[in-house]
């Protein structure tokens, strides 16, 4: 019989309570936003290390924030995103379902899109083993707007 | 991965008072370090310390150990190969209570005789 983990009592619990489902839900996305930073780091090419000597943090304070073991203040979370040439955007949550737009179009060398073409090449640059579909950010476009 | 299971069972695991607790609480984060700390201890075992965080998991006697986010405790023992959580509650003290030590130990006892 297999036995019973934390994981299923998690999972159980998140279904029969509805606190602990929206808890377990906000949970989810602090964890998107973390592997977000980890995955862009690595698409980089970064080590913890260098993008703690361009944020000036320490390597640990870095492991500790990939780690989930330290929630980072609001400060640092954007100091991370802003050295990892990321954006964080906040969007209306009943936003239509995503729109999925490549940010990037596909030919490296077609310079007819000036901006698109500079920042791939810092992508391309920094991790020359070569790049696929999938090294590229995914850009949700929403037509919904804040409430003035 | 390491096997972490609450003890008894699911129904009538001991932690189920620490989660009302961390309900009671109103504060997600206590909820998400009971999250991390449990799933960390399933990925990392006794490795926990120096791969999640320092002083996560500490050694209060044989068989006992308590695994420490910041509000509260849990009571864990290892026994073959399988970290068995217990009892968990909420620190009021830098010492970790009496009572809750028997607690755990009395059940450690339990899981020792019916394992065997």
């Amino acid at each position: 019989m297999k036995k019973k983990t934390i994981a299923d009592y998690i999972e159980k619990l998140e279904k029969h309570d509805d606190l602990f489902k929206k808890w377990g839900e906000l949970f989810r996305k602090e964890e998107q936003i973390i592997q977000s930073l980890i995955k862009a780091r690595k698409h980089l090419g970064l080590s913890q290390q260098m993008l703690a000597d361009l944020t000036n943090l320490k390597q640990s304070a870095v492991a500790r924030i990939e780690s989930g073991a330290h929630s980072p203040q609001l400060n640092t979370l954007v100091k991370i995103a802003d050295a990892l040439s990321l954006n964080i955007d906040l969007q209306p949550a009943d936003c239509p379902k995503p729109h999925k737009q490549t940010l990037y179009t596909f030919n490296i060398f077609n310079t007819a899109h000036d901006e698109i073409s500079n920042k791939k090449d810092n992508f391309y640059t920094l991790n020359e083993g070569g790049l696929t579909d999938e090294d590229f950010p995914i850009k949700y476009t929403c037509n919904q707007t804040f409430p003035a | 991965m390491y096997d972490v299971i609450p003890y008894p069972d699911n129904d009538n695991a001991l932690i189920n008072s620490l989660l009302a607790d961390i309900k009671k609480s109103g504060d997600n984060k206590n909820y998400n370090d009971f999250k991390r700390f449990t799933e960390s201890l399933s990925l990392h075992g006794f490795e926990i310390n120096t791969k999640f965080k320092k002083n996560a998991l500490r050694k209060i006697e044989d068989d006992l150990y308590e695994l420490r986010p910041l509000k509260f405790r849990i009571m864990v023992t290892h026994f073959q190969n399988v970290f068995y959580l217990l009892n968990g509650f909420f620190k009021d003290t830098n010492k970790t209570p009496n009572k809750e030590k028997e607690i755990a130990k009395h059940y450690i006892q339990e899981i020792k005789q019916n394992t065997k």
